[in-house]
């Protein structure tokens, strides 16, 4: 069915993450490590804070990475990805920031504060029907649109990028026992346990998931990739009906299970995290804490990466107000 | 008896950083990312949020380091304070810290969420009419009873911690041209204050206010303190009067006060929310309200203290839906 069989991609080398390291700074936020105040469970819970970065999520940070590592020739004709959402801001706030010209693939489906966010950063946004804007995301390329292209996740470079959260956590909390990741893609996890594995390989990194669409958890019972029946919901950045093929033997070499949580208990972590921590988290950011928080991670010092913040006013409120808000019908 | 209040010296300020590494965040400074068509309204803001310390305000730096500071013997007395709940919330995180009673006199109308976490660190939170809680105040109540009292406002040690807060911005954008600070009975504003007065005199200090309780405002124009009414939803700041002892300081740290509207507090606690993801009470807010009022040509590279993020979450929805249709 695909033009081209993508390549499995290795762990991500120390000093790859190292070098990204450099390269972001300046561009991308070295957020903070702050402890959660949850008396009420077993481990010591902290929060690694990636809502504060520049665009509201960690995505600048592989972004940055690929857009700084690639050389002029390449960026002559500027750069183009296929996003829907954060990786659009991350790839178009970079590109700005170098000088280069962007274009976003978006589905036709992508609401307009998601399209208006990029064209505030100087995006140039193309809309595909959905199939051809999948395609792009599964084949890394976008026929019909110039410039060198950067993969939302599958991309070394943008792996790398998001890697420096693995070298920042073990900076703050060198002896942290369990590192809980969200589970879209792929990449954030993978970068991140590249970090970790290298730098204190005693240490767990899980992905976590929502109840509602967990092609990971099943993937890993199962032993080979599996497509799942999805049920869309107001957790939008996680949770594909499948994985990236070319993430799955990094996230089966590098990842120690995957968490699946119900959707109540995150519209829940979303309000303990308003209260508790003054943070604001989308739901695949809240995900690590809901997971933390059943105590299905365990005990020990547990750090749940807040991957991103960006949710709209009307159903923030409704979950501070105690909803939780069911799949659009 | 009124003894002026003095500002910390460098070496003071210093050793309460020292101290207060690894009990308090070093916060990093954020860009304000602002609504989208803000132009240049919003540019140049850098926001410090203080709420990601951990009792939500930067109230733990001052409080932390004067509760550590106090001999050991007087501190196992037990240690107390007044509070509209932030300092309270303090005050119960070093006593759980240091294994000491915490006990806070508070006013009866303070938030359900700040009351309730006082609790939840094991403080006691004592519940008094405002009118009482200043009258213990202006009586020094605590002057017969066994517990150390942390004033919040004069106690050099408390002035000292919030100063770190000063070298820290200080140390990560040296270049800042003017720090905006809410003020409430005014420690906060001493203490960053005094140190970015010694360390950059250039920088302008703009202390800000809700209109609803301008007590620093009114003193200015008076020329000594004087007693306003207050009615703002900014509780943590609504205090009627800046005290003898700290409005010389006051008035010699600040280049001007300046207030800000109910509405332009609801905005800016709503666009904190949703454009820099971050949860700020309307205290906490003032601070950018009264920058986004500015152009940014005339107040230069901003510095906006978050200062506190215990709201009430019914509150908090219902700004959340200010502008939902």
């Amino acid at each position: 069915m695909r033009p081209t069989d993508p390549i499995p991609l290795e762990p991500i080398p120390l000093e790859a993450i190292r070098a990204a390291r450099e390269r972001i700074a300046g561009l991308a936020l070295r957020t903070p490590l702050i402890r959660l105040d949850a008396p009420e469970s077993p481990a010591e819970i902290w929060l690694k804070l990636e809502t504060l970065q520049p665009i509201g999520s960690f995505k600048l940070r592989g972004a940055g990475n690929a857009i700084a590592a690639a050389t002029p020739e390449t960026l002559a004709g500027g750069v183009v990805t296929a996003s829907a959402g954060n990786m659009a801001q991350g790839v178009a706030w970079a590109a700005r920031e170098r000088g280069v010209a962007c274009t976003v693939a978006m589905p036709e489906s992508a609401p307009a504060t998601k399209r208006a966010a990029v064209e505030r950063l100087g995006g140039k946004i193309v809309s595909l029907p959905y199939d051809a804007w999948w395609r792009a995301i599964e084949t890394g390329r976008c026929p019909g649109v110039d410039g060198a292209f950067v993969h939302p996740v599958a991309d070394a470079a943008v792996i790398a990028g998001n890697g420096t959260i693995g070298l920042e956590i073990l900076d703050d909390l060198p002896d942290a026992d369990t590192v809980l990741v969200p589970y879209g893609g792929g990449g954030l996890s993978c970068g991140i346990a590249s970090a970790i594995r290298a730098l204190r390989p005693e240490a767990r990194v899980v992905a976590c998931e929502v109840d509602t669409a967990a092609p990971l958890a099943a993937s890993l019972e199962a032993g080979e990739p599996r497509e799942i029946e999805r049920i869309p919901s107001f957790v939008d950045g996680i949770g594909g009906k499948s994985l990236l093929p070319a993430m799955w033997p990094l996230a089966r070499a590098l990842l120690a299970g995957s968490l699946v949580v119900p959707l109540a208990e995150v519209a829940a972590a979303i309000c303990l995290l308003a209260e508790r921590a003054r943070v604001v988290a989308e739901g695949a950011g809240a995900v690590a804490v809901a997971a933390a928080l059943s105590g299905r991670a365990g005990g020990g010092k547990i750090v749940c990466v807040i991957s991103g913040g960006n949710i709209d006013a009307a159903l923030l409120a409704r979950i501070l107000a105690g909803e939780t808000p069911e799949a659009p019908r | 008896m009124t003894a002026r209040v003095g500002r910390p010296g460098l070496d003071a300020i210093r050793l309460a950083a020292e101290g207060l590494r690894g009990i308090v965040v070093h916060t990093p400074l954020v860009a304000y990312r602002g609504d989208p068509g803000d132009g240049d309204r919003s540019a140049g803001i850098l926001l410090k949020p203080e709420i990601h310390q951990p009792v939500g305000s930067f109230k733990l730096r001052g409080v932390f380091h004067a509760v550590a500071s106090l001999p050991a013997e007087a501190r196992e007395a037990g240690i107390a304070t007044v509070s509209a709940g932030n300092t309270a919330q303090a005050l119960a995180w070093a006593g759980r810290h240091f294994g000491v009673p915490a006990r806070s006199l508070m006013p009866d109308t303070a938030p359900r969420t700040k009351i309730d976490a006082v609790r939840a660190l094991g403080g006691e939170p004592v519940l008094v009419p405002v009118a009482e809680l200043f009258r213990y105040l202006r009586e020094r109540g605590w002057e017969s009873e066994p517990y150390a009292f942390i004033d919040p406002w004069t106690n050099r040690d408390v002035l000292a911690g919030h100063a770190s807060l000063g070298l820290e911005i200080l140390d990560d954008r040296p270049e800042v041209e003017t720090v905006y600070v809410p003020v409430g009975g005014g420690g906060l504003l001493a203490g960053v204050g005094s140190a970015i007065r010694q360390l950059a005199p250039s920088v302008r200090l703009v202390a800000v206010e809700p209109e609803g309780c301008p007590s620093l405002h009114a003193a200015l124009d008076a020329g000594k303190p004087v007693t306003v009414p207050c009615k703002t939803i900014c509780d943590g700041v609504a205090v009627p009067y800046i005290t003898e002892e700290m409005f010389p300081l006051l008035s010699e740290l600040v280049d001007e006060v300046v207030l800000v509207s109910e509405r332009a507090v609801r905005d800016a606690v709503r666009s904190l929310a949703l454009e820099n993801k971050i949860v700020a009470e309307p205290s906490g807010a003032l601070a950018l309200a009264a920058a986004l009022a500015v152009p940014a040509s005339e107040r230069g590279e901003s510095v906006c203290l978050v200062t506190g993020g215990s709201i009430d979450r019914d509150l908090l929805v219902e700004i959340l839906s200010d502008d939902a249709t």
